[in-house]
């Protein structure tokens, strides 16, 4: 529709205007389809969505959708009425690399624009409101209005030092039971004994979910409780977005960064999953897509002057070696995962706002050698580990992707397997070894102190699989790390430790125990129900670990979110004797690797799953969460896993009566 | 737990032997120089002998959560492949075959467990696979294994 400014037919412009308003009310506007912190409703009473603590940096972003022919020249953002003044450069209009639908499902239209405010902080606490106002090039405005909330710190009390966050991946409930029950025992109705987790003073139970589900995944998972902020799955560190680049996204400062700026804190990460992986990243590195592998390791020595990472270990050293095959011939034959694809170059507002490094497309980098130039010890297996001292700065790669999990890092210690020699892996570390490792570092010149986070990764990874001793066993070596950082939070009072879980993984359930007559195939009847579970028993060694899991009588795990399974009730499943295999002629003996992890189907009984696909998935079931030192007494009843981060905050900088 | 007796790994092979069709037989242990060094991966003098060969390998096809029709992979060690939580952080072993089926189908290809024996063209160097993995060693299937898979494909064993 076409306005005239024409007095003389200005009567008849309006009789026009009118006909057509009744005809069809569309007047020509641009539209703002997204806001950025995201709002809840502006009603009273309704929670805030965002929040931060103060001066906690994040960035602001619309997505603005003009009239067709014109598009948006100018914008400015406003909080509590006042226009802000942003350094320059850091902002940005952005018009190419849109996804090609909006939030909404309706197409993009043509020259929308991404407006961006990078960095922005704000100091005071309270509930703030915020306004983006659009110009659009024939001098039409468009307005859109969210809020969001500063959580303010009081002064109480000791403040913590050191934050050891130990993060069991997928870890509900039932699987902290498990292990309690399988390393030691119970009798007469009472536990023989506590995990280190169980002596914990204040235990508190997380909700999970994630911006966009009630089922969240280990980004948001993550993500969740070290910026106070919802992300969505496969999100981490960031606010959605409507470009297709993955590194742009609108981010929100970590508690590492946070801390870092604020206190000159240091980092440490401890993982036995690849350390590109969901939940290590999502202490240090922002994007809406948690498999770029090469950006995230890139990230961690760019950024840290952002972060303070002075250690990180765990597996992955794929992404660490050069893939130079665009360049060199013949192609590197070294096992490089390295992608430009999954590489990162930042827009310049990001590197204006937040001081991040602007990244190169460069999947040739030798990330290892990066590292040790930058005052890295690198050590990559648990000799080179112990060898390497108190180190200022650590990097350890103990796996070419995720590590072992401790049921076959242990077998091999005990000369029962070389499992982890096929891997090629022989001399992995355990994660209490790990954790053990990374404070001694973090603890060397320590005016400031640090905030650890230390992942059992396979936990979650066995869960899928429903694989019940391996992951009972995972849980029973995150225990051993919890005990670890119980030590030294009590050998140094001003420390806080947290024992918590990203989601619950797999609805496991401890059903009962194995009939102490057993049927002569699995079946149902192979579990003893109520009081004929009696007590499972297992016999600990001197490393820790069950000598056995296949004992009589033995502990029997369901899963109520699983896939369809072949259960055969046993810990260690026979080698195939299927004579159905294809291709197979006579197959010397001697060429076969063992198969210790072989679900077989002719001697297992059909379990149908509730979901699709092959392995079990995350729960919405809320989940435990442990807390011990200082200002561990915050971290009762029923909270938000965001609530952590505030809490946090109000122990690192107000301190707890 | 307990998994028989266990002899200490053999030394790597330095000879070639061949199976009983006259194929040379390539055992993954024969991939990389293990234990695996501090940096990356390290092909044996076998291997790069055989590239561009016809080999035989026996090993387990790689239970893929999210399978893929133009290839699968066969690992020494029966593995799985995660579901959307685990994107690349997965627990395939370094030694792995990515065996490349002729023609390329259009339906995801079926898992099969138990051990496999396949046979075709070593191909060595960096390639981005469908699924996002960079492999290090692939195969080709010659015309023998492709048959056989196809024949088995039309008729997956049910599992």
């Amino acid at each position: 529709m076409i306005h005239r400014n024409n007095r003389h037919t200005s009567l008849t412009f309006l009789f026009a205007a009118a006909l057509s308003a009744l005809a069809s009310p569309s007047y020509a506007a641009p539209v703002i389809s997204r806001l950025t912190p995201p709002s809840n409703p502006l009603v009273d009473g309704a929670a805030t969505l965002a929040r931060f603590l103060p001066s906690q940096r994040f960035d602001l972003q619309a997505t603005v959708a003009p009239d067709a022919g014109a598009n948006i020249v100018s914008f400015s953002f406003a909080v509590d009425g006042m226009t802000l003044n942003p350094t320059v450069g850091t902002t940005a209009i952005v018009t190419s690399g849109l996804n090609s639908r909006l939030s909404d499902g309706s197409a993009t239209p043509a020259n929308t624009a991404v407006v961006s405010l990078r960095g922005y902080s704000n100091a005071k606490a309270g509930m703030h409101s915020l306004t983006v106002t659009a110009v659009q090039s024939d001098g039409q405005r468009v307005t859109r209005s969210g809020n969001f909330e500063v959580v303010g710190i009081t002064k109480q009390g000791k403040v913590a030092k050191n934050i050891i966050l130990l993060l069991g991946d997928g870890m509900g409930a039932a699987h902290r039971t498990a292990a309690r029950i399988m390393v030691k025992g119970y009798a007469q109705g009472k536990a023989q004994g506590r995990l280190a987790m169980d002596t914990f003073p204040y235990t508190g139970m997380v909700m999970t979910s994630s911006l966009n589900s009630i089922v969240t995944d280990s980004a948001p998972g993550m993500a969740n409780y070290v910026n106070g902020n919802k992300a969505n799955n496969n999100e981490e560190g960031v606010f959605p977005d409507d470009t297709v680049d993955t590194f742009d996204n609108p981010r929100i400062e970590y508690l590492s960064e946070y801390l870092h700026r604020l206190k000159g804190k240091s980092l440490g990460i401890v993982t036995t999953a690849d350390v590109f992986d969901a939940t290590p990243a999502a202490n240090a590195v922002h994007t809406s897509n948690r498999g770029n592998g090469t950006g995230i390791v890139d990230q961690y020595l760019d950024d840290r002057s952002l972060t303070g990472l002075k250690v990180l270990m765990g597996g992955g050293r794929k992404w660490f070696i050069p893939n130079s095959s665009d360049k060199t011939s013949p192609q590197a034959l070294n096992g490089s995962q390295r992608r430009a694809s999954t590489d990162y170059v930042l827009p310049a507002d990001i590197v204006a706002g937040w001081g991040a490094a602007p990244g190169a497309k460069d999947p040739g980098r030798d990330l290892i050698a990066d590292f040790t130039n930058a005052g890295y010890a690198y050590v990559s297996d648990r000799a080179s580990m112990d060898a390497a001292g108190t180190a200022d700065k650590l990097l350890g790669l103990f796996s070419y992707s995720n590590m072992n999990v401790a049921f076959d890092k242990i077998n091999k210690r005990r000369g029962n397997s070389t499992i982890v020699d096929e891997f090629g892996f022989p001399d992995q570390p355990m994660l209490d070894e790990m954790a053990d490792k990374a404070l001694k570092v973090l603890a060397r010149n320590n005016r400031n102190g640090f905030y650890l986070m230390i992942e059992g990764a396979s936990i979650d990874k066995q869960a899928h699989l429903m694989d019940t001793d391996r992951w009972i066993e995972e849980t029973i070596e995150f225990d051993r790390a919890v005990k670890v950082a119980q030590d030294f939070a009590t050998a140094h009072p001003d420390t806080l430790v947290i024992v918590a879980a990203d989601h619950e993984c797999a609805g496991a359930a401890i059903i009962g125990a194995a009939a102490a007559v057993m049927p002569p195939y699995p079946s149902t009847a192979t579990v003893a129900t109520y009081e004929a579970a009696r007590f499972p028993h297992y016999t600990i060694v001197g490393d820790g670990y069950p000598q056995t899991t296949d004992v009589p009588g033995r502990m029997l795990i369901g899963y109520g979110a699983n896939a369809d399974r072949y259960e055969t009730w046993l810990s260690n499943d026979q080698p195939t004797q299927d004579s159905q295999q294809p291709f197979i002629g006579t197959p010397p003996l001697s060429a076969h690797p063992r198969s210790p992890a072989l679900r077989n189907v002719s001697n297992g009984f059909l379990i149908t799953g509730q979901v699709p696909g092959q392995q079990a998935v995350h729960t919405a079931s809320d989940v435990p969460l442990s807390a011990f030192g200082r200002g561990a007494s915050l971290f009762t009843g029923v909270f938000d896993n965001t609530d952590v981060f505030f809490k946090i905050g109000q122990i690192v900088l107000g301190g707890v009566k | 737990m307990n998994t028989g007796t266990v002899s200490p790994a053999p030394p790597l092979v330095s000879a070639i032997s061949e199976d009983s069709r006259g194929i040379p037989s390539l055992n993954f242990r024969d991939f990389f120089k293990l234990p695996i060094g501090p940096r990356g991966l390290e092909p044996t003098e076998k291997l790069k002998a055989l590239a561009g060969r016809r080999i035989g390998i026996v090993g387990f096809m790689v239970r893929q959560s999210i399978p893929t029709s133009d290839f699968f992979v066969l690992s020494p060690l029966p593995v799985s492949l995660g579901d959307e939580d685990e994107t690349l952080a997965d627990d395939l072993p370094a030694s792995v075959i990515f065996v490349h089926v002729q023609p390329s189908r259009e339906t995801p290809l079926f898992h099969f467990p138990g051990v496999l024996r396949v046979s075709g063209i070593l191909n060595l160097g960096a390639y981005e696979e469908s699924d996002g993995h960079v492999s290090s060693v692939r195969l080709h299937l010659d015309a023998e294994s492709s048959r056989a898979l196809a024949a088995r494909q039309s008729a997956p064993a049910i599992e």
